[in-house]
């Protein structure tokens, strides 16, 4: 059965690593994208996120730099960094 | 930094795990899955803390009260037998914290106890009633967000401004909603906030009617030594009822205030509500028939309103301009005019005809004008009977 509330975000800048993430999630959940920091960080802000998959290595913001962030400002949502 | 430092900080600022880009897609969908799985542990482990802590701080205490240990005594009783228990007590009686030791009690103590605020009425419970008959419910609002939550401090919470406009939104697209409001000095002003606030609000088409009433003390009269009081009182100290029709009529035995404030608020509170479209009285309210309210006649003495009560006038000695018949017919005739509320059965509502707040009496306007809806004044009939009323306690004929 579809996990029709959860949500998941996946921050990466790099295209196909987002549509592969997207493609393997997406059956099972609300699959969002972003490809930046700074993108996450704002649909975090305004979405109800359960879990983040996050791109260490990123322009900007990179990932470690948004973690702290969610870390101090969403803690209850997972992350796992990739 | 490596991928083992890069790891290492990620854990560090709580991630709950890191994989390379060479991931497996079942060990990513499995580990995705694990991650949800603690969250909702997570989650669950801060609501249960939340619930014993909330447990502990209501624990019942019954006391060295005999009564109290004998109602404990019935609800240990109770409490396995498969059956629904009513618990009816006085506000602030402890009947929350005896359902929780019911509850604790009845060997389901381990499923969730949840308390239904019936300061608002669920969903769920409206639709359960409706085929029963409920066809709709009144809300009361006293004034905006501020005046309300000020006027109603208690109820931990649950009768806040904010949750009873919830409670609306999600009951209104299934039955009636009225709005009322209890108003005095501090908060009438803030009325028309909450009239521009209803009126935005997806369910104000859905408002079958929106109108207010005052706040009156019943507090007794004080009486000074050898004047009298312009305010007529019971033979206890305490004003009658004065029959004030725009307003004080409904509000519970209520002693007219020579009520220049309540009707000259009543209709700014009407004319406010009628500019936005919300139907709502067009003259006076109903008031419920008391067999208690009492009218002055000009010997000082008091006497029922007879058509409220249901029977003929018992004298033909009245005040002022209107012969009792005309009072019976005034009295039978009057009519919220919301005609959904009219009560059925009950003759006539607030039927004191002495002019006591003399304001605009719809009854004056209905005797005189023609129309209960036009504005009068009577005030010179009732000064004119105060003085009779002097010259009566004086002696002088």
């Amino acid at each position: 059965m579809k996990s029709q509330t959860k949500t998941i975000l996946v921050v990466d800048d790099d295209e196909g690593m987002r549509d592969t993430l997207s493609a393997i999630l997406k059956r099972d959940y609300d699959v969002r994208v972003a490809a930046t920091g700074e993108k996450g960080l704002s649909v975090l802000k305004k979405a109800d996120i359960n879990l983040m998959l996050l791109d260490v290595r990123m322009p900007g913001m990179n990932g470690l730099d948004v973690l702290k962030v969610v870390h101090d400002h969403y803690s209850e949502v997972e992350v796992i960094m990739v | 930094m490596n991928e083992v430092e890069v790891a290492v900080q990620a854990i560090k600022h709580g991630a709950y795990h890191y994989i390379t880009k060479e991931f497996d897609y079942d060990g990513l969908r499995s580990l995705v899955r694990n991650a949800l799985q603690r969250q909702d542990l997570s989650r669950r482990v801060v609501s249960l803390s939340a619930q014993v802590a909330d447990q502990n701080d209501r624990e019942f205490v019954p006391g060295p009260s005999q009564v109290m240990r004998e109602v404990v005594t019935m609800v240990k009783k109770v409490a396995n037998l498969p059956a629904t228990v009513l618990i009816l007590g006085e506000s602030g009686t402890g009947k929350e914290l005896l359902a929780r030791l019911l509850h604790r009690e009845s060997g389901r103590g381990d499923a969730p106890f949840i308390a239904v605020n019936l300061a608002a009425i669920p969903r769920e419970v409206v639709e359960r009633l409706k085929p029963l008959g409920l066809e709709g419910f009144k809300v009361t609002l006293d004034g905006d967000r501020e005046s309300h939550d000020r006027m109603r401090p208690l109820r931990g919470g649950q009768g806040t401004f904010d949750k009873i406009i919830d409670n609306i939104r999600q009951v209104a697209p299934l039955c009636n909603i009225a709005i009322g409001g209890n108003f005095d000095e501090q908060s009438v002003d803030s009325y028309p906030a909450l009239l521009d606030f209803l009126k935005e609000q997806s369910f104000a088409d859905s408002l079958v009617k929106v109108a207010f009433k005052p706040i009156i003390s019943t507090e007794p009269v004080a009486q000074s030594n050898g004047l009298i009081p312009l305010t007529a009182l019971d033979s206890s100290g305490k004003a009658l009822g004065g029959g004030c029709m725009t307003a004080a009529g409904a509000g519970g035995g209520s002693p007219c205030d020579t009520c220049n404030f309540i009707d000259e608020k009543m209709s700014f509170l009407r004319e406010e509500t009628k500019k936005r479209d919300f139907p709502t009285l067009t003259a006076c309210t109903w008031a419920p028939a008391r067999s208690t309210r009492s009218t002055p006649t000009p010997s000082a003495q008091t006497d029922r309103c007879s058509p409220a009560l249901g029977s003929r006038p018992n004298s033909a000695s009245r005040w002022a301009t209107s012969t009792t018949t005309d009072r019976t017919k005034a009295c039978g005739r009057r009519r919220r005019s919301d005609s959904k509320n009219s009560v059925p059965g009950i003759p006539a509502g607030d039927c004191s005809f002495i002019p006591v707040c003399a304001g605009g009496c719809s009854v004056a306007a209905h005797n005189e004008l023609g129309n209960m809806n036009e504005k009068s004044c009577h005030k010179t009939s009732f000064e004119s009977s105060m003085v009779s009323l002097a010259h009566s306690a004086a002696g002088v004929s």
